[in-house]
């Protein structure tokens, strides 16, 4: 069989199965071992079924992303985002709106300490969405906000998302999660200042706006948290960016900081450890073996894509048309929308990326980190569109009001605006992305 | 039968939960230990490899348990009951042969590495089957836990029920 004919079939079957509900990870390992088999025979396909599953998983760079998930889970029960929001709604709560922006922070906060969007979105949502509806917000779009917000977690370090675009293309991973900070600040400080915009014009707003009239109760203290967040932070960004440790390292003893601070919670307020401890430990094992279940099942799937010679022949396709190379790389990036519309984001980045990469770095010399970035900011905003919004799902079924996904949804394109505003300014100045990891030793 | 694949499931989760300690544990000590003597645990590295290679592996029926796995339900919720169990079906039927294919291949894999003691070269010389043969073992009870999940899709496929909502469309990252 001609090879243009097999890679077709290769893509339908991928399709098909994605279309009746397979698990992602396992349609790409079906559809990669059947194209193998067309392509270069059943032994092949059967080798590469008996050595990809341990080659994929059995690497010492790969341990970053264990460790990053375990961290996140563990200072879920920190009081981490709890703390960080007492202390940003005390400060925003005489202005109108100010109650998202407080929430946007602690998102931003949480996000430094965790690596996961959806798990930020589910920490911080359960903890604002009720205090913005007591504002005057509605419940969609107070939704709305956290499922917007939450997706710093995967720019923002640690960030699994930089991880794997470490893993994949061989750039530092280390420079790669120092490249997201300064972006994930700009992206916090453009959705606050966009909320408070929108609260001006009354966007968002069900009920008037009741910022210092009737203000809810505001609890004092809170310094804990943020000192904790602070402590986190320190080691691992820290450690990585003195070059005192690798990226390895830093996640095993933030994982490992983060345990400490939850053995002394436990032991000030007499709760019981196990279910706690263990519960973040089974979790995190679980959600590893959800995300290299799609690492295995990419591996197989690119394994096909390189003996079929996709990428050669992708790379020599898009540059045929001979656009601006700057075009070139805009319609390369815009065309993560459709696919964030409907798969997640670590399908997204592990099909993309061994195509996109070579092309605009390789051929046409652009910042390796830039464009990790950028592709992040694509899948942050695969997390909020349209059917498949893995953020606004999570968000969804936390609001007062029935009907919450559709809710969601039709409040969240205000963020796609903004999320864009953001990706613009990224774009237009690279020097935002590269100026911090060029400072580390 | 169901209850016994869901012990087995949450059994092994119980081993990949301990991995994932060990794992955090054994890349502190090292750390440590270079600040302190200078020197690295020998053999850490290469055990830390095949703890990952455990957790990916021993977690994955409990993920499977816990609908942990991202899906697409676009098409198949706006479908009728009997035709979205049916094409269910059949992407769980595709799903389980390429997994019993992996499995197989893989057993025999760390048959392979067991009988001719591979091993992975480093300051140490540690042996990788355990390693190699966590793999067979996770999708072993992988398997058992989606033939369940099979069966549950015929009985609705058959009398034509809706599947209870789940958190299907999930995810990381």
């Amino acid at each position: 069989m001609e090879v243009g004919l097999i890679i077709l079939l290769v893509f339908v079957v991928l399709l098909v199965l994605l279309a009746i509900e397979v698990p992602v990870a396992f349609c790409l390992a079906a559809s990669g071992t059947f194209g193998l088999m067309l392509l270069r025979g059943q032994n092949v396909a059967g080798a590469t079924l008996a050595s990809v599953p341990y080659q994929a998983a059995a690497s010492f760079t790969m341990t970053v992303v264990p460790m990053f998930i375990l961290m996140g889970m563990l200072a879920m029960h920190a009081n981490i985002a709890e703390d960080l929001f007492r202390i940003t709604n005390r400060i925003f709560r005489r202005v109108t709106g100010g109650v998202a922006v407080a929430t946007v922070i602690t998102c931003a906060g949480f996000s430094a300490v965790c690596g996961s969007s959806v798990a930020t979105a589910a920490t911080v949502g359960r903890l604002t969405i009720a205090e913005m509806e007591k504002y005057g917000f509605s419940s969609g779009f107070a939704a709305a906000v956290v499922a917007s917000a939450g997706t710093l977690g995967v720019l923002i370090p640690p960030s699994i998302a930089l991880v794997l675009f470490g893993i994949i293309t061989n750039e530092s991973i280390g420079k790669l999660l120092i490249a997201g900070i300064i972006p994930g600040i700009l992206s916090a400080v453009i959705m606050g200042v966009g909320i408070l915009v929108f609260a001006r014009m009354g966007v968002g707003f069900d009920r008037k706006a009741t910022a210092a009239s009737s203000t809810p109760v505001v609890q004092a203290g809170g310094y804990g948290g943020v000192m904790r967040l602070a402590v986190l932070f320190a080691i691992v960004i820290g450690g990585i960016y003195s070059g005192l440790i690798t990226a390895t390292e830093a996640a095993a003893i933030g994982a490992l900081a983060a345990l400490v601070m939850l053995l002394m919670r436990i032991l000030s307020e007499r709760m019981s450890l196990w279910p706690t401890l263990f519960g973040a430990l089974r979790e995190s094992a679980s959600v590893t073996s959800m995300v290299f279940a799609i690492i295995v099942g990419s591996s197989i799937f690119s394994y096909f894509i390189v003996s079929a010679g996709v990428p050669t022949a992708f790379s020599n396709w898009v540059l045929g048309f001979e656009l601006p190379p700057l075009l070139l790389v805009l319609l390369l990036l815009l065309s993560l929308i459709p696919l964030g519309m409907f798969l997640d984001g670590v399908s997204i980045l592990l099909i993309t990326v061994p195509l996109f990469y070579p092309v605009v770095v390789g051929e046409l010399g652009y910042d390796g980190l830039w464009y990790a970035i950028l592709t992040v900011k694509m899948i942050e905003l695969g997390l909020i569109t349209p059917p498949v919004g893995v953020n606004a799902f999570i968000v969804s079924s936390m609001v007062r009001d029935r009907g919450g996904l559709e809710m969601v949804f039709r409040n969240i394109w205000a963020f796609i605006i903004l999320d864009l505003i953001i990706f613009a300014v990224l774009f237009a100045f690279p020097g935002i992305v590269s100026w911090l990891p060029g400072q580390v030793r | 039968m169901r209850l016994t694949v869901r012990w087995i499931a949450a059994l092994l989760a119980v081993a990949a939960a301990l991995s994932v300690l060990a794992m955090m544990g054994m890349t502190s000590a090292d750390v440590a230990s270079r600040w302190i003597t200078g020197r690295s645990i020998p053999g850490a590295q290469e055990v830390t490899e095949s703890l990952m290679v455990a957790i990916v592996y021993l977690g994955m029926a409990y993920a499977l348990c816990r609908r942990e796995h991202v899906s697409v339900a676009l098409l198949t919720s706006r479908l009728p009951a009997r035709p979205a169990a049916a094409l269910r079906l059949l992407g769980m039927i595709v799903m389980i042969a390429v997994i019993t294919w992996m499995t197989w291949r893989t057993g025999q894999e760390a048959l392979r590495s067991f009988q001719i003691g591979e091993v992975r070269f480093g300051l140490l010389q540690v042996p990788i089957w355990p390693a190699r043969l966590t793999i067979p073992v996770g999708l072993t009870a992988f398997l058992m836990q989606a033939l369940l999940d099979l069966y549950d899709q015929y009985v609705l496929f058959r009398e034509g029920r809706k599947e209870p909502p789940s958190g299907a469309e999930r995810g990381f990252a």
